[in-house]
């Protein structure tokens, strides 16, 4: 049997081979990543069920007056997270081995190995140190992948390093304080003795609890630290963004599950409301405020990616609320729908990524049609926004439904009318990307240029189709996996394949189904028993009577896609006028400032009235302590 | 014109045909052409002096949804342009009425140097309404002419179109695409 | 078939409202039925996919509104389902239209969508006054729970939900002052701009279809389900009459000041009830 440190240093050591040796051959380093996600895989499925297997190193050292053994603990929450990691990479790296012949930098491969290896400390690691290590290496892996060397895309990256730091030394204090605390850096143990702590002196455990917090909630892109999520899926390639989107911003979930949630939904015992801690009542609001905010930044977004990473932060909205529920419904809820987003957002942003490849495009404003071209990619699309806007036969919807059923039975209304708005607005924007990328009219150039992706890159999206409709069919195939780690959450009730309970009803979703499918039966027995059609092209069009032509118009004048929610932007104008982005834009240039003043002091020989102002203070002062 | 109409009625109604005709009698839409005055007799027949809508005839906003193109009045060449897209446009089976005496010969714009004469030499016409303007009750027997028609199956104007499109297309090229100058060309027209 | 039925009297009564004498009631069957029959035109495979998507996603949804406490299967009239299998319908629609390369198309549907994101929300508030009231999320059991008599249903117990739900489904039917998407002297009717013949046809069955639910979840919401399918079905014709009333005199509002309107007025008739309800 391999253990976890095993494959933990194999893909450090794949990471060196193909940054040192094997730079110049591309596809064969995406073939070497591609078996060992496969690998680890099938490690990763041996180890299911095995929930008590654990590893030390024979290694021990101190850390201050602490006496360290790291290791290695297979639990159910890391072990769903990392399998999702490994699975999407498997499916990603098919793509990317199509991807990467064209326009693509060297770097991420070996990077992207990096970021595996520091996933699997960081989802198995039993102290809090590697927690650290593996964290800071997503950080800077994932800043590399995303730069890829550019320096156009240096500003943009940067915010993404930024927050990433910025999470990074958020978790460091808290691990510190918890450090000092507990004299010892064990996650498990810490986590009983934070149950204790909260419970009795609950002004002691709340800083770090909001530390941790917030650390995990920067890596989720939750308001006000979304930023960073548009504009890292912006600038990243085209065939790293599903991994963001799907992987990266679950790790911030990850978090809260491992250490926030346990403490916060046993142990807590300051003030309540609604039946729910404050703290957790905040942060369930603050997860649906993030989805509304998004959802409006969405709707007048014209990058596609930009938009879909908007719709990420929504649904890492969602998520959020249900986990911070405490529940087992909550949990369940929001756990399902991480794996469901993971695997629906990983989709489309495949499919983005594969227009990118065919136009080299992402403004939606300079596409359309290309659904004439890309049939499949267009399925592919298609179902992944189904999912997304959370409808009915894809696996959105159950966990979806699931949160609502948690929200109603938690009796928090509000919060289900705002989650109302923002799942309704997800539909709105995700129409709008469908319309705008894949149909309207085709541009000329596309006409006569665009194809569908190669084989290699369809593997994938055929994948995820399926998964998407299985798992909308049938949630029971993972949900009853995921038994074990909702008993980890107190949940002890057995799932059936296609019936789910919530708290005031139950969903059928294979019957659902085959309704839905009869319906289209029927539709379609009625289209084709009636009278025949026939074809014209795309601009033989209503215009009024107008030739086109004699106008000068063409199918690129004749799309619809600029300003295409105007009336709705415009009733939210005065919310996005203040926006957290001029806030951070004006923060960074006062840091600016001061840096710049500090740094005159020490360099401008010219400048000594700072210099003596300098020393007066520090007279001043010293002389107050004396 | 008269030995295809002939034709027609000598050509049997299969039985399904009847019935469906039925269906398209009961149930016409117009699209109105409203650039001539002639529309401003549609009001009245739409509102609740006469009330088109009960025969199942009410107006479209586009040439996919309609049955039945309705020319108002005169046409000029300008609009003609746009007809002929626009009866292209419409899916079979589809009619032409022609509204008032301006397009049975042109009335009054007879000598005018910018208005076709003859609609039927353009698009086929299945019926026309004489008249300047036309009276309501006009319209409602032209209708019903048209029902009659349909039902008998002998408004096939659209067929009309597809056996004599060279016809059609080179009396509409003769008039959209002349040359030189456009007065005192009116009289050649109808020669 | 029943909503055909409806749209069809729904004429007559417009235009006895506009005093005149109106099309027979069986009208709508035959267009219908000539749409059918008539060649239609298409610009792409999508066109055809969206349209069956379209009905096949709202037939799904007429299956799971219980009539008169019947439901096919025992799904309990499942409101978050329906809901979301509705939306399937919208997005049919939506991506049909938006293959025929028109743009007064996709104009039609961003306002039907705008609309959309008005009505959902004070419609989910009333939603959860009754999930809450009843602790079931299943229109069977709201219905139930408003048996016995005339005084136990919703429309007596609470009519300022009953109001504010009047104005949500007048939305939700798309008919004025909340017919945007439809506009046909603005936009050349919209979403329909490029359907002729049986995508005409199958989109007059979809709203037919989509009539007939929408009332049949308001009967359920608020007067108390039915006895049997008559006198539910009466009941829907009512419910379907005020929309047709407020429709036939009504002019259309702006698209955002729809929105807003939607998002002041029977929002804060909901809260105000959901206020009453809860203090009491």
């Amino acid at each position: 049997m391999i253990s976890i440190g095993t494959m933990i240093i194999l893909a450090v050591v794949l990471a060196l081979i193909t940054r040192v040796f094997l730079m110049k051959h591309k596809l064969l380093s995406w073939v070497l990543f591609s078996a060992y996600t496969a690998f680890s895989v099938f490690v990763l499925l041996k180890l299911y069920g095995n929930w008590n297997y654990f590893e030390t190193m024979n290694l021990s050292y101190l850390v201050g007056r602490i006496n360290m053994r790291p290791g290695f603990m297979n639990k159910p929450l890391g072990w769903f997270f990392s399998f999702f990691v490994m699975a999407m990479s498997f499916l990603n790296s098919f793509f990317s081995m199509g991807f990467s012949k064209s326009i693509h930098s060297r770097n991420i491969v070996p990077h992207w190995l990096m970021i595996l290896a520091a996933s699997l400390t960081v989802f198995f690691t039993k102290d809090w140190l590697l927690f650290i290590i593996g964290w800071e290496t997503l950080g800077w892996a994932s800043f590399f992948i995303i730069m890829g060397g550019k320096q156009k895309k240096y500003k943009d990256s940067m915010s993404y390093y930024f927050f990433s730091l910025v999470s990074g030394m958020l978790l460091i204090a808290a691990v510190w304080m918890i450090g000092i605390k507990f004299r010892t850096l064990n996650i498990h143990t810490t986590t009983r003795s934070m149950i204790i702590l909260a419970k009795n002196t609950p002004w002691q455990a709340f800083p770090i609890l909001l530390m941790l917090t917030l650390s995990f909630l920067i890596k989720s892109g939750a308001y006000p630290f979304h930023i960073w999520a548009p504009r890292a899926h912006k600038s990243a390639p085209a065939d790293f963004s599903p991994f963001i989107s799907g992987i990266m911003i679950k790790f911030g979930i990850f978090g809260l599950l491992l250490y926030v949630i346990p403490i916060v939904s046993k142990g807590y015992a300051g003030y309540s409301i609604f039946g729910m801690p404050v703290f957790a009542w905040v942060f369930s609001w603050l997860g649906i405020i993030t989805s509304a905010i998004a959802t409006v930044l969405a709707f007048s977004e014209n990058d596609a990616k930009r938009l879909m990473a908007y719709s990420s932060v929504a649904n890492a909205g969602y998520i959020i609320t249900a986990i911070f529920l405490g529940t087992a419904l909550g949990i369940k809820g929001g756990l399902l729908h991480a794996f469901n987003h993971m695997i629906f957002k990983a989709v489309i942003f495949m499919t983005i990524a594969a227009v990118v490849y065919r136009t080299g495009e992402t403004d939606m404003n300079k596409m359309g049609g290309l659904a004439y071209k890309m049939p499949i990619t267009f399925m592919t699309f298609l179902l992944g926004i189904i999912a997304a806007a959370g409808i009915a036969p894809m696996n959105g919807f159950v966990s979806k439904w699931m949160i609502y059923q948690a929200l109603l039975g938690q009796k928090h209304y509000f919060m289900t009318v705002a989650m109302f708005f923002a799942s309704t607005g997800a539909f709105l924007y995700l129409y709008r990307a469908l319309h705008a990328i894949f149909l309207g009219q085709i541009r000329e150039v596309h006409e006569r240029e665009v194809k569908e992706v190669p084989f290699l890159m369809q593997i994938p999206m055929w994948i995820g189709m399926i998964l998407m409709f299985g798992l909308g069919v049938f949630p029971g195939y993972l949900l009853r996996p995921m038994m074990p780690l909702m008993k980890t959450f107190g949940s002890s009730i057995s799932e059936s394949l296609n019936v789910v309970q919530g708290s005031v009803g139950s969903l059928n979703t294979l019957f659902s189904t085959v309704i839905f499918i009869l319906g289209v039966v029927i539709a379609a027995a009625i289209f084709f028993l009636s009278a025949k059609t026939h074809k014209t092209p795309m601009m033989d069009n209503y215009t009024s009577g107008e030739d086109p032509e004699e106008w000068n118009v063409t199918p690129n004048k004749y799309q619809f896609s600029y300003g295409f929610y105007e009336p709705i932007t415009k009733m939210f104008a005065w919310a996005l006028k203040r926006s957290v982005d001029k806030a951070y834009f004006k923060a960074s240039y006062i840091l600016k400032i001061i840096g710049r003043e500090i740094n005159m002091i020490f360099t401008d020989h010219n400048n000594w009235g700072y210099a003596a102002l300098l020393g007066l203070l520090a007279m001043i002062i010293g002389g107050l302590f004396l | 014109m008269l030995n295809e109409i002939e034709q027609n009625r000598k050509e049997r109604q299969s039985a399904w045909e009847y019935v469906i005709n039925y269906f398209r009698k009961r149930s016409i839409w117009l699209l109105h052409y409203c650039t001539g005055c002639g529309a401003v007799e549609l009001p009245p027949v739409m509102t609740s002096r006469w009330d088109l809508e009960r025969f199942g005839v009410g107006p479209m906003a586009t040439p996919r949804q309609a049955d039945v193109f309705l020319v108002t009045g005169y046409a000029s060449i300008k609009t003609l342009k746009r007809m002929i897209r626009t009866y292209e446009q419409m899916p079979k089976p589809r009619w032409v009425i022609g509204f008032g005496a301006c397009t049975i010969n042109g009335g009054i714009y007879y000598k005018s140097y910018n208005v076709i004469n003859k609609l039927d030499r353009y698009i086929p016409v299945d019926i026309f309404i004489s008249g300047c303007m036309p009276r309501p009750e006009a319209i409602l027997a032209a209708l019903e002419e048209l029902r009659n028609m349909i039902q008998r199956g002998e408004a096939k104007g659209y067929d009309r179109y597809v056996k004599n499109y060279d016809w059609y297309k080179k009396n509409q090229k003769e008039i959209l695409e002349r040359e030189g100058s456009l007065f005192g060309e009116a009289d050649d027209e109808n020669k | 078939m029943v909503g055909l039925l409806f749209i069809g009297l729904g004429r007559i009564i417009t235009a006895r409202v506009q005093r005149r004498i109106g099309p027979p009631f069986y009208q709508q069957f035959i267009d219908v039925i000539k749409l059918l029959a008539r060649e239609s035109i298409w610009h792409h495979w999508i066109m055809t996919l969206g349209s069956i998507m379209a009905l096949g996603g709202l037939i799904a949804t007429m299956v799971h509104v219980p009539v008169a406490g019947w439901l096919p299967y025992d799904s309990g009239g499942p409101i978050f389902l329906i809901l979301y299998l509705a939306t399937i319908g919208y997005l049919g629609m939506a991506m049909g239209v938006s293959a025929s390369g028109n743009p007064n198309a996709p104009l039609g549907i961003g306002r039907a969508l705008s609309l959309m994101l008005g009505y959902e929300i004070p419609f989910a508030a009333i939603l959860i006054l009754f999930i809450s009231l009843t602790g079931s999320s299943s229109l069977t059991e709201i219905a139930a729970m408003q048996a016995g008599g005339f005084l136990s249903w919703n429309i007596v117990k609470f009519p300022l939900a009953f109001i504010a739900a009047e104005i949500t489904v007048q939305a939700m039917m798309a008919e004025k002052p909340f017919d945007q998407m439809i506009a046909p002297s603005e936009i050349a009717s919209g979403p329909l701009v490029e359907l002729g013949g049986k995508f005409l046809g199958l989109g007059m069955i979809q709203m037919a279809v989509a009539i007939y639910f929408e009332t049949a979840i308001m009967v359920n919401l608020f007067f108390g389900g039915g006895a049997n399918i008559f006198t539910f079905t009466l009941k829907q014709f009512g419910v379907y009459t005020i929309a047709i009333l407020i429709n036939s005199v009504m002019p259309r509002y702006k698209i955002e000041n729809a929105v807003r309107y939607l998002w002041t007025v029977p929002l804060a008739l909901i809260i105000i009830q959901m206020l009453i309800v809860f203090l009491r």
